[in-house]
């Protein structure tokens, strides 16, 4: 007799303890048995991560009620209610989570039909993240499921970002060093003060609710849209950019009043110390430039997982998935494709070292340029003793000295000039050359260069930025697997830690050797490497990757397992 | 203690029978964060447990079992009994956040879902296990299945979940799960089969 193999229903049926059919083989249930069996051993959770976590969600604050009017009505409306509002309040985003048979990928929330309130949820940390329920209340730690209700406000202090998604799926996603305060989030009136910073607001559409962004020069009204308002609390300065559909912009000032209508692809600039007549400016939306400006790309890229909308970021989707995943490589390659078109708007300045203006006194004169996160500099001596060579020194404050900030060491008397790659990007950075005495200090400096660096890695070729302090790995073999430990990272932007394994290529770095882990917590120091086999050479090395998309790797370990 | 409207609310929607201890501590974790902290302390072990069987890493499972409590608790709210058990509940929360972690670590899922529709041979597969393949053997094939056949399985065989659980937390109907489980378990048998020494 030929067995036949079960189907799905007599499987599970047998699964359940039926009898399988005569003429189906057993060959699926006896895997089962064997998968029970093989189910891994599993310790109790260590009693110190334990009290942690509850002490943590003890100090939480309790999640408020979003619907108890609704709660209320439920019973004694019944359908018909439900069916009334559910027609009102139609979901036309494709960017809303639909509900999914299989399970996969439906939030929590998606649990209870919310058709009668709106709230939102925390759905997205990257670094410090603060939360607090009303503006009366202390600043937390924020952590993902925290709910954003009216009143709520958040603040990402550093280079985090945060995303909170709204119950009819619209997303407010925010940069670091950004701001909110959700005033209104209601069901017909959603109104976000942003008091500094940019956040990127994926609007659905909804005729029935408005969308309002606030900030002290202006006001943003959205129906459906995609757009970023930035503003800087301290020049008071708006930049309003439309990238898909449209919004209308409202500016007041001292009594005169400016109302308009921003189409897509366009930017609104305004100086909020000037009349809202003479302080605006109206430009075109370059999508290639976008596209390569992280906090964008990370904004399309979602956008496009999510199936919305991209309007003028259809064509650079492939630029920004390239930008937001870290492939340099992809990125120039894009890149160099377009640059003859993106010469012909704008011509990119290429890094030329100035001359520099001869000293008339004793003493070093320093020149330079910047181009992306490349600068170049040169320099000039007069009557100083150079004879251990330069250190070129580097800080965000003015006047970097040596030592105690970050710097080059050229030991050649005779040099004068020195391309510096790989510089953080998006920044204002200061630089001094000074001679080197050769006893660990400096003795005359050069004037003070600041360049402010651009938001994109013109790509490095090396792919990285070495680190020597900072992200230093050792390695050590434990029962579990590979143990790697590392110093804390020590750079400024921090996003998250790639931990890069090797069997073959000793210059290793993400992400041309891939990653076994990635972890977004700065403090991190260590994690085992549990699949790696014995008796072979591995390198591992711990990366980093900025806000500004540029990656910087530490030493490099070379062990063999035992 | 239910004194307020809002509490009269949530009785009134929440006054179901319900199927078990932990279904009626969720509902009054809605107001009482310390029911909340009683259903924590009965689920972490289970929660923690089964994220460990799935990522086989301490620290991992930790981090991402501090996740699931954590979105519970933010979502307490709308947990609704009507639709099913706390527990339920809990292993779809922990489902999603394991979901969400190998959507982050993209290199782990070897086979793609259509790769399994190819059938072990029925013969292989019993020499298989006439063989009494061990246990470890099993769990490195299991590696390479997709993330959904993979809960599936671990739900089913490690988690002991019956199959109306498995519907609820999956979010599938009854014959979806049955083709859910034959693939998987197809699936794993062709790894098997292929690899005999994997």
């Amino acid at each position: 007799m030929t067995y036949r193999e079960p189907t799905p229903d007599e499987l599970l049926s047998a699964l359940e303890g039926k009898a399988l059919p005569g003429d189906a083989h057993d060959a699926l249930l006896q895997l089962g048995h064997v998968l029970r069996r093989a189910a891994p051993p599993v310790e109790e959770p260590n009693m110190f991560f334990a009290s942690r976590l509850k002490a943590k969600l003890a100090a939480a604050p309790m999640p408020q009620p979003r619907v108890p009017i609704a709660a209320l009505l439920l019973p004694l409306v019944g359908v018909i209610a439900i069916a009334a509002v559910v027609f009102a309040f139609p979901r036309t985003n494709p960017a809303a989570p639909a509900a999914s048979d299989a399970g996969r990928e439906v939030a929590v929330n998606d649990a209870a039909p919310k058709v009668f309130g709106l709230g939102g949820e925390l759905t997205l940390v990257v670094g410090n993240v603060q939360w607090r329920a009303t503006a009366a209340d202390a600043w937390q730690a924020a952590s993902e499921g925290a709910q954003i209700n009216p009143g709520s406000e958040l603040d990402v202090p550093g280079d985090g970002r945060a995303v909170v998604t709204l119950d009819d799926g619209s997303a407010v996603r925010l940069n670091g060093k950004t701001t909110l305060a959700f005033a209104s989030v209601v069901r017909n009136a959603v109104e976000i003060r942003e008091s500094r910073g940019t956040a990127y607001y994926r609007v659905v559409k909804d005729p029935n609710r408005t969308f309002t962004v606030v900030t002290e020069e202006g006001t943003v009204t959205a129906l459906g849209t995609a757009f970023a308002v930035a503003r800087d609390a301290d020049k008071k300065t708006l930049n309003v950019h439309v990238l898909e559909s449209k919004v209308k912009i409202a500016l007041a000032k001292d009594g005169t009043k400016l109302e308009k209508e921003l189409g897509q692809g366009k930017t609104l600039s305004y100086d909020g110390t000037k009349s809202p007549d003479t302080g605006t400016k109206e430009s075109v939306i370059d999508p290639q430039k976008i596209a390569v400006v992280p906090f964008f790309a990370w904004n399309i890229s979602e956008d496009a997982k999510e199936g919305a909308p991209l309007g003028i970021a259809t064509g650079v989707k492939e630029l920004a998935l390239a930008t937001e995943s870290g492939d340099t490589e992809k990125v120039a390659a894009l890149t160099v494709e377009e640059k003859p078109a993106l010469a012909a708007v704008a011509p990119e300045p290429k890094p030329v070292p100035a001359p520099a203006p001869t000293p008339t006194s004793t003493g070093i004169v320093l020149s330079g340029s910047v181009s992306g996160t490349t600068a170049v500099f040169s320099w000039k001596v007069n009557g100083v003793d150079v004879a251990n060579g330069f250190k070129l020194v580097t800080s965000l404050t003015p006047n970097p000295v040596y030592p105690g900030n970050t710097y080059q060491y050229l030991s050649d008397p005779v040099v004068r000039s020195y391309t510096w790659k790989g510089l953080q990007g998006g920044t204002i950075l200061h630089f001094r050359v000074c001679a080197y005495n050769g006893n660990g200090a400096c003795g005359v400096y050069s004037n003070d260069v600041e360049l402010k660096t651009g938001t994109v890695a013109v790509k490095p070729p090396s792919g990285y930025t070495l680190l020597t302090s900072g992200q230093q790995v050792s390695v050590q073999q434990s029962p579990n697997g590979m143990h790697i430990s590392w110093t804390p990272s020590l750079v400024a932007n921090f996003l998250y830690y790639k931990v890069v394994r090797s069997e073959t290529n000793g210059d290793l770095y993400y992400p041309n050797d891939g990653y076994l882990s990635v972890i977004s917590d700065k403090s991190a120091s260590s994690y085992t490497d549990t699949t790696a086999v014995s008796g072979k050479d591995y390198y591992y090395r711990i990366c980093s990757k900025d806000s500004d998309g540029v990656v910087w790797c530490g030493n490099v370990v070379r062990v063999t397992t035992e | 203690m239910l004194h307020t409207s809002e509490g009269a609310a949530m009785a009134m929607t929440d006054a179901l029978p319900h199927r078990d201890e932990d279904t009626a501590l969720a509902i009054r974790a809605k107001t009482e964060r310390e029911a909340f902290g009683m259903l924590f302390d009965r689920w972490l072990p289970k929660i923690y447990g089964y994220i460990y069987r799935r990522i086989g890493h301490r620290e991992t499972a930790e981090d991402l079992a501090s996740r699931a409590f954590e979105k519970a608790y933010g979502a307490i709210r709308s947990f609704d009994a009507k639709k099913g058990s706390w527990s339920s509940w809990m292993y779809r929360i922990a489902t999603n956040v394991l979901y969400d972690h190998y959507r982050v670590v993209k290199d782990v899922v070897l086979l793609e879902e259509d790769a399994a529709e190819a059938v072990p041979s029925k013969e292989n597969l019993n020499l298989l296990v006439d063989r009494g393949f061990e246990a470890v053997r099993v769990r490195a094939a299991m590696q390479g299945l997709p993330e959904r056949y993979k809960s599936a399985i671990a739900l089913r065989f490690f988690e002991e979940r019956t199959t109306e659980e498995m519907m609820e937390i999956l979010k599938v109907k009854r014959g979806t799960l049955a083709v859910l489980m034959h693939r998987s378990l197809r699936a794993l048998g062709r790894i098997l089969d292929e690899r005999p020494d994997a």
